[in-house]
């Protein structure tokens, strides 16, 4: 894998990792108040 | 710096002239400058919505706003200030220097950069619009409480919009700043190299992460309750209005942080550099804001201390309130240890820092003493709040900005801004936010409550000097749209490096103006 490929990997499992978390946290919040 | 210029002239440089080259940027100088106008913008029209309320009050008796009017004015003022004006500001300094700072090219999604400032220009209109609606604005405070945000016209709808509108942009931003700084640092900048600045973003944009969607729900609970037939919050169908207030703060105390934190960074910055030494304790720095950032996430009910609730729980919401002092005190510490001894001079940035840290102090100490529950209970709802967060907020977060905006002129435009109008623009802020705001403590102690139009003889003399304060605070601040736009248009040359006692990337590796396109080979830091 070249050196710039690797580096889009990474900033994308970093997006995704945090964009989870924010769907994660919204669901919580609406589930736990349901 | 032979280097440097030829980064500054070796690339391609292709983009749409016009209005085009400003919607379809993808260029973070671009998007920070236009986050920049944009808060700016929103800043005058929260101004103009305080001078409402401040002439309103500069007398009792109903002068020129009808009570329901005065009420929407305080809505969105308040609104407007804390997500169109403070946050997006930050937001635009973070697109300009971040990269800068680190040694990065660009932001690391840069067509969701361009996709998150545009979508600022849609809520703010949806929040100033709500004014023209029938039944005007959100008129239940900036909050949004229920039962008045579910009983509201249409303007509470637009504003609901409005705030998930500007959650999302605060999220993609956020999401963008911390890939930036995760992934595309130069080489050899570790995390314990990074500026001060980069540092409080990093640490803020996990906050936005976390604490943005908890508003997005709150709100969408909200929007189900009006129109959905939920009760989330409706007591008369088993719902909890207390339950709204406990998510909302969840929220909204990171929040006042999410504003501060990138001002303690700039402030970090800014003292260093004219003060001519390294900033005194950087780790301990780091620690701090870090502390600050915890904490802030386990002190939410201490705005409501009376709406009821367990005496333990009283006590571990006061005690964990006043625990944050300690990191705090830990910064304002190492500024002036960074200050002491120092080859200080004292330029217009360096002037709104040192305000900056006197005032937020005393911001601070209000703040303390509002986390005591017996007063609290007493001042609770009173101008002396009010005073509390406008020195946080105001001689907080916005002496930080202005710091930052006379400190980074140069790099952005080139120019340099007048020095003497910069320093008549500090000493008249300064006098004037403390007209408005120091006696606002003695009217809250006396009893004057916020969000009323009219108010008890005993508090008129008070009530004038303050509404004195607010309009000349508000004239200087058209000064300050002078001396920028002078600075732009006409501003003396600025040398390549017009603080001599700057150490940041942005500083020793590039021109003044910074070049359109930056640091495409990255710069080794060791």
């Amino acid at each position: 894998m070249s050196q710039e490929t690797d580096k889009k990997r990474k900033k994308f499992v970093t997006a995704i990792i945090l964009f989870a978390t924010v769907v994660a946290i919204y669901i919580t919040v609406i589930l736990k108040v349901w | 710096m032979a280097a440097v210029h030829g980064d500054a002239h070796g690339h391609d440089d292709h983009h749409p002239s016009g209005i085009m080259r400003w919607v379809t940027t993808t260029n973070h100088k671009d998007i920070g400058t236009m986050y920049l106008w944009f808060s700016f913008t929103m800043f005058l029209i929260g101004g103009f919505l305080a001078m409402g309320i401040r002439a309103e009050l500069y007398q009792p008796g109903i002068q020129i706003l009808e009570p329901e009017l005065f009420n929407q004015f305080t809505t969105l003022h308040g609104l407007i200030m804390v997500f169109g004006a403070i946050m997006p500001a930050f937001v635009g300094f973070a697109n300009w220097q971040v990269p800068l700072m680190i040694g990065a090219p660009d932001m690391a999604f840069a067509r969701m950069n361009n996709w998150s400032f545009w979508l600022l220009p849609v809520a703010g209109t949806l929040l100033v619009g709500s004014f023209f609606v029938p039944g005007g604005a959100a008129a239940g405070g900036w909050t949004f409480y229920p039962p008045l945000s579910t009983q509201g016209g249409l303007g509470v709808d637009l504003m609901i919009f409005a705030v998930h509108i500007l959650g999302a942009s605060s999220i993609m931003g956020s999401i963008n700043i911390i890939t930036t700084i995760l992934n595309m640092r130069a080489p050899g900048m570790t995390l314990m190299k990074m500026p001060m600045f980069v540092w409080t973003w990093l640490i803020t944009a996990y906050l936005l992460v976390l604490v943005m969607p908890v508003l997005a729900g709150v709100v969408t609970m909200l929007l189900t309750d009006r129109h959905f037939g939920t009760s989330f919050f409706n007591a008369a169908g088993g719902g909890d209005p207390v339950m709204f207030q406990h998510i909302f703060w969840f929220f909204g105390h990171p929040e006042v942080y999410i504003m501060i934190l990138p001002a303690f960074g700039i402030v970090s910055e800014i003292i260093p550099t004219f003060s001519r030494k390294p900033l005194f304790g950087y780790s301990s720095m780091v620690y701090a804001t870090a502390s600050i950032a915890i904490l802030s996430c386990v002190v939410w009910a201490h705005h409501m201390f009376t709406a009821g609730m367990p005496t333990v729980g009283q006590l571990f919401f006061m005690y964990a309130t006043m625990l944050i002092a300690v990191p705090t005190g830990v910064k304002v510490f190492n500024w002036t240890a960074t200050m002491w001894r120092g080859s200080m001079t004292f330029e217009t940035p360096m002037l709104f820092a040192i305000g900056f840290i006197f005032l937020f102090v005393i911001g601070g100490f209000s703040g303390v003493i509002c986390a005591i529950v017996p007063i609290d209970i007493q001042v609770q709802d009173t101008y002396y709040v009010i005073a509390h967060f406008h020195y946080v907020l105001v001689s907080g977060a916005l002496f930080s900005l202005f710091a930052g905006v006379y400190y980074w002129l140069p790099k952005w435009t080139g120019n340099m801004y007048s020095e003497t109008l910069g320093k008549w623009h500090f000493w008249l802020s300064m006098f004037f936010f403390n007209l408005t705001f120091f006696v606002q403590h003695f009217l809250g102690l006396a009893g004057m409550p916020r969000r009323i139009p009219d108010y008890n003889l005993q508090f008129a003399d008070f009530n004038m000097i303050s509404s004195i304060g607010a309009f000349g605070f508000g004239l200087t601040q058209l000064l300050f749209l002078y001396i920028v736009i002078s600075c732009i248009r006409s501003g003396e040359k600025s040398p390549e490096k017009p603080w001599e006692g700057a150490t940041t990337l942005e500083w020793t590796h590039l021109p003044c103006p910074a070049p359109y396109h930056s640091f495409e080979k990255p710069p080794i830091v060791k």
